[in-house]
């Protein structure tokens, strides 16, 4: 077999292998999978329940820090609990309303990048008028009144509190959850704990307590003698002479872990990419060759022309009904995630594009039928052809006009975000450009197959 | 009788005098097509019929209609059907040897472009006609807001278009053996972006918007009006030789 008048056969080959291993193997990047007892009142504390997606929380434990992400400011939570890989306890303390009635969380999770769930937290304060706006209004947490200047806040147990001039610490503990017997303590290592006082009757808060070193690793309520092995949410504490280590914003421009783009609803779902999409460039390619060989025929009056139109055509129509089928399967698992499986609902959405793409197969579907009702080889190629320039470019006119007119849910329409957008390492791109190249090819290839085979039967017949 | 000077190639060729001589065809045969419908006068009464009757049966289940949306969608419904019905006559006059004598008096630009026009002027007494029978039937209360000029511009555009497109799907058909049964299947989906831009638009005018909303699907209208023309009197002289 000569190799020259394949190689372009054995590459759309090569590239949809590479697109089927590579596409189904790259693992996605870390995300939030789930976050769980997101609700908040004007006030108070915050507990959070992370369910991660291909994160090892557990062995970037040293490096992770979260924030709550408000109206563009970033309040640090104030401990963040790593229990298993794809488990995380994040706990905020909220002492100031928030600005915005939704929050989103942001977790910078070391080595699996920087990880943002979009407004998850809501704040349902007008919901729960009394107990926390009372608390905000009274002035409970107001510490920062009039001893700003000798006091900072430490709002993050992550941070290592460390006195400026080797000077001890003072801490005030000030927290609606310390009762009368709770007993507190600090660590400066991981592993040891120190006493260091026990809230009583009389204790006013803020609590305020000297203690005896200058570097503070975390610090601890309990209401017995043993210190706690995880940092209890339940205090806030200021210090005085002291700096914060590592009380930071995220850092949205650190590099993230490689792997394809995990995002809300869509998650591994982003395959469908490779396939769902390129059958519509594809198809659209094909077409338009098909315009062209359409246009030729009508000037040149070649029985060749006809038969390459109208086999460009009937592939298209596969390449238009494998679309339409990886598109509803994408669609009823997405955007229609929570209608019951084996129902209707959801397998077809009412959307500019879906309209487009049968509007384009009726179209083409209508043009095989007008084929079909016509004799004369002759008179039914020019028919045919005419027909095909006609619907080509009102098929154009449908897909390039309207969807600028209508909503879509698809992205890059109707203010969502194009795929590009959130592709920022491309590790989309290569494989989407190889798939589109590849199913083109597959296509062309499908199409030399039948206009062999029609060549052929027109000869026995002759 | 007039006779007009026959044309070499389908191509249309653009000079002062030819194009008097296409207008001057139109004329005559916009005038023929009239005078025809004159004289049968079952054509347009077939469709006026076709109306009133599906009308009578949305009377027969509706009664009375007071959701503005209803009333637009089923409006264009009946008007793209009836009009398929009456657009899809176009071709029948001209069967056989007639057609062939006809094209030897004109060119085929200036039949295509008869047609169309007196396809535009059959589609706006109809859809005009349409309006009335729906406001007898079902009643104008969700249109008391309309904007009027936009909607009439909108009705006048929107069968224009139809009719041009209508009017090249019926000479597609015209040429098969099941005429009637495809020209539905080949010109609906072809109308869709039309109907679609419509439907909007109606809507948009019957909530009160004017010139300022509807504005860009007005000039979205006449693109795709005169695309289909332009598009139709360039494809037609393919179309007509046997």
């Amino acid at each position: 077999m000569n190799l020259k008048k394949v190689w372009w056969k054995v590459l759309a080959v090569l590239l949809l292998v590479y697109v089927l291993i590579a596409g189904l193997l790259t693992p996605l990047k870390p995300g939030i999978e789930r976050v769980e007892n997101t609700e908040i009142g004007v006030t108070g504390f915050l507990s959070l329940k992370v369910t991660g997606y291909n994160t090892s929380f557990k062995n970037n434990s040293s490096d992770l820090n979260a924030w709550l992400w408000n109206d563009s400011t970033f309040l640090p939570a104030a401990t963040v609990i790593a229990s298993s890989g794809n488990e995380l306890t994040v706990n905020f303390y909220i002492d100031q309303p928030l600005k915005s009635r939704v929050s989103s969380l942001v977790i910078n999770a070391g080595k699996d990048g920087l990880l943002v769930k979009e407004n998850c937290i809501q704040n349902t304060a007008n919901l729960r008028m009394g107990k926390d706006t009372l608390f905000a209004n009274t002035g409970f947490f107001m510490d920062s009144g009039g001893d700003t200047d000798s006091y900072e806040s430490l709002e993050s147990s992550q941070s290592i509190l460390k006195s400026t001039n080797n000077q001890p610490l003072i801490i005030r503990f000030h927290s609606i959850q310390l009762k009368p017997g709770d007993k507190l303590f600090l660590a400066k290592t991981d592993t040891a704990r120190t006493f260091i006082a026990e809230i009583n009757d009389k204790t006013p808060l803020p609590y305020t307590v000297e203690t005896q070193t200058d570097e503070v690793l975390a610090l601890f309520q309990s209401q017995s003698n043993v210190a706690p092995e995880e940092t209890n949410l339940g205090w806030r504490a200021s210090v005085s002479t002291g700096t914060l280590i590592d009380y930071s914003e995220p850092d949205f421009t650190a590099t993230t872990a490689k792997g394809l783009p995990n995002r809300e609803m869509l998650v591994e779902t982003i395959r469908n990419l490779f396939l769902h999409v390129p059958m519509w460039f594809s198809m659209m390619i094909l077409l338009t060759v098909s315009f062209i060989y359409s246009i030729l025929y009508l000037q040149k009056n070649k029985p060749v022309y006809d038969l390459i139109a109208s086999e460009l055509v009937n592939i298209s129509l596969l390449f238009a009904f494998m679309g339409l089928a990886t598109g509803s399967l994408w669609a009823k698992f997405t955007w229609s995630e929570h209608s019951p499986l084996f129902s209707f609902n959801g397998w077809w959405v009412n959307d500019v594009k879906l309209n487009g793409a049968a509007v384009g197969t009726l179209i083409y579907i209508a043009y095989r039928v007008l084929r079909g009702s016509i004799n004369e080889e002759s008179k039914r190629g020019r028919i045919a052809a005419v027909y095909n320039i006609f619907a080509y470019i009102m098929y154009m006119v449908f897909i390039m006009v309207l969807p600028r007119m209508f909503d879509s849910l698809h992205p890059g329409n109707g203010g969502n975000p194009a795929f590009s957008q959130y592709d920022l390492d491309n590790t989309l791109r290569p494989l989407f450009y190889a798939a589109v190249v590849g199913w083109t090819l597959l296509g062309v290839w499908m199409f030399t197959l039948r206009k062999r085979i029609k060549l052929l039967e027109e000869k026995i017949l002759e | 009788m007039y006779k007009a000077k026959k044309f070499q190639h389908f191509e249309p060729q653009i000079s002062p005098y030819l194009c008097l001589v296409l207008l001057k065809e139109i004329q005559i045969l916009i005038r023929k097509e009239v005078q025809l419908e004159f004289k049968k006068r079952t054509a347009i009464s077939g469709v006026l019929l076709y109306v009133v009757t599906t009308v009578f049966v949305c009377y027969l289940s509706f009664n009375r209609l007071d959701d503005a949306a209803t009333w637009n969608n089923l409006f264009w419904i009946i008007l793209i059907f009836a009009s398929t019905n009456a657009a899809a006559k176009s071709f029948d006059e001209e069967r056989d040897g007639r057609q062939l004598y006809l094209y030897t008096l004109a060119s085929p630009q200036a039949v295509m472009l008869s047609k169309m026009i007196y396809n535009t002027l059959l589609l706006i007494v109809l859809s005009l006609f349409s309006l009335v029978i729906f406001f007898l039937l079902l009643g104008n209360e969700p249109l008391l807001r309309t904007h009027w000029p936009m909607f009439i511009a909108a009705l006048v555009l929107g069968t224009m278009g139809m009719a041009s497109i209508l009017t090249l799907v019926s000479a597609i058909a015209s040429k098969t053996s099941n005429n009637l049964g495809l020209i539905a299947i080949l010109a609906f989906p072809l109308i869709f972006p039309l109907l679609l831009t419509l439907q909007k638009m109606t809507a948009l005018s019957i909530q009160g918007f004017g010139w300022d909303v509807n504005g860009k699907y007005l000039f979205v209208l006449l693109g795709m009006n005169a695309l289909t023309a332009a598009l139709s009197f360039i494809l037609f002289p393919y179309l007509w030789r046997d």
